[in-house]
């Protein structure tokens, strides 16, 4: 096992790990509208009013975005949002509560604890859940 | 003929570690060669803010996209991730984190391994780079008799879709 020798501080370990994560939950969500025949990157330009080449920039991470153009990408694909901010501390310490469990699935590692939950969806939401 | 675990022994590759910060389980393997990580810490565009693409560095795209592989619900993460490289008969794939080409083949099902790299900068600059960077996967692989681990096929076959 073997990774680059240059090491991100903790300070960009954070920004890395959020921006990518934001990306990354969007490029799914499109994935899934766009497999359904419910979105395309031109049809999200046209409901932001914006290029269809800005959409294929943020999706594809080459923008840093505000929190304002985040919201404006979920609301342009019909997703909920949910945000958790955790203290690592404290996630470490409630761990072993089973009701708990089902939100820290990869906390338990030897692993910092993940900086988003995973919130499972629940078959009674109208709207696809976006965690950021 | 080599297999894939033989390359790892005699360190010819490497399983591409994803670091700790990141708390997700890795789902499926990359391998890179030495040679490429010695290259990512020495590229100084790689580090270099004035590189920077959405305020992250060269690095930290490469970063995020190699971790993603690995650790994704789905692979490739986005569709334009990666491409397979004509002629598509060689079987070589480069993988394309923002403004960064990695060059190498797949040796299974949702696996890559990655051999050499270049800035698209330098790929437009020389056009005959992305095929000299091809030549150079397909040696690596004769070199080092890998020849059979390499899987042919196109972006559904390679990287299914989960059913």
């Amino acid at each position: 096992m073997q990774s680059f020798r240059t090491q991100l501080d903790d300070r960009r370990q954070v920004f890395v790990l959020l921006a990518g994560e934001i990306e990354r939950q969007l490029r799914e969500a499109y994935d899934r509208k766009f497999r359904a025949g419910l979105a395309t990157q031109s049809s999200l330009a046209d409901k932001l009013g914006i290029n269809r080449s800005a959409v294929h920039h943020r999706l594809m991470g080459h923008t840093n975005m505000t929190i304002e153009t985040i919201a404006d990408m979920v609301w342009a694909l019909d997703q909920a949002i949910s945000v958790k901010i955790s203290d690592p501390a404290i996630i470490n310490g409630i761990n072993h509560s089973s009701q708990v469990k089902s939100l820290t699935t990869t906390v338990g590692s030897s692993k910092k604890p993940a900086l988003i939950s995973a919130i499972p969806q629940t078959a009674t939401v109208q709207k696809e859940k976006v965690d950021v | 003929m080599a297999t894939v675990s033989d390359a790892l022994d005699g360190g010819i590759i490497v399983v591409f570690e994803v670091p700790a910060w990141d708390s997700r389980l890795p789902l499926r393997p990359l391998w890179v060669t030495p040679d490429l990580l010695s290259w990512v810490d020495a590229k100084p565009e790689l580090h270099d803010t004035a590189f920077a693409v959405g305020a992250r560095t060269l690095f930290e795209h490469l970063l995020t996209m190699f971790c993603d592989f690995r650790c994704a619900d789905h692979c490739p993460p986005h569709a334009g991730d990666l491409k397979r490289m004509t002629p598509t008969k060689h079987g070589i794939w480069k993988m394309h984190p923002p403004q960064l080409r990695i060059y190498g083949w797949c040796p299974g099902q949702h696996q890559f391994i990655g051999v050499t790299a270049a800035l698209e900068s330098e790929t437009k600059a020389d056009r005959k780079l992305n095929d000299k960077k091809l030549n150079e996967v397909r040696d690596f692989i004769k070199k080092h008799r890998l020849e059979r681990t390499v899987l042919r096929g196109d972006i559904l076959a390679v990287f299914p879709h989960p059913a």
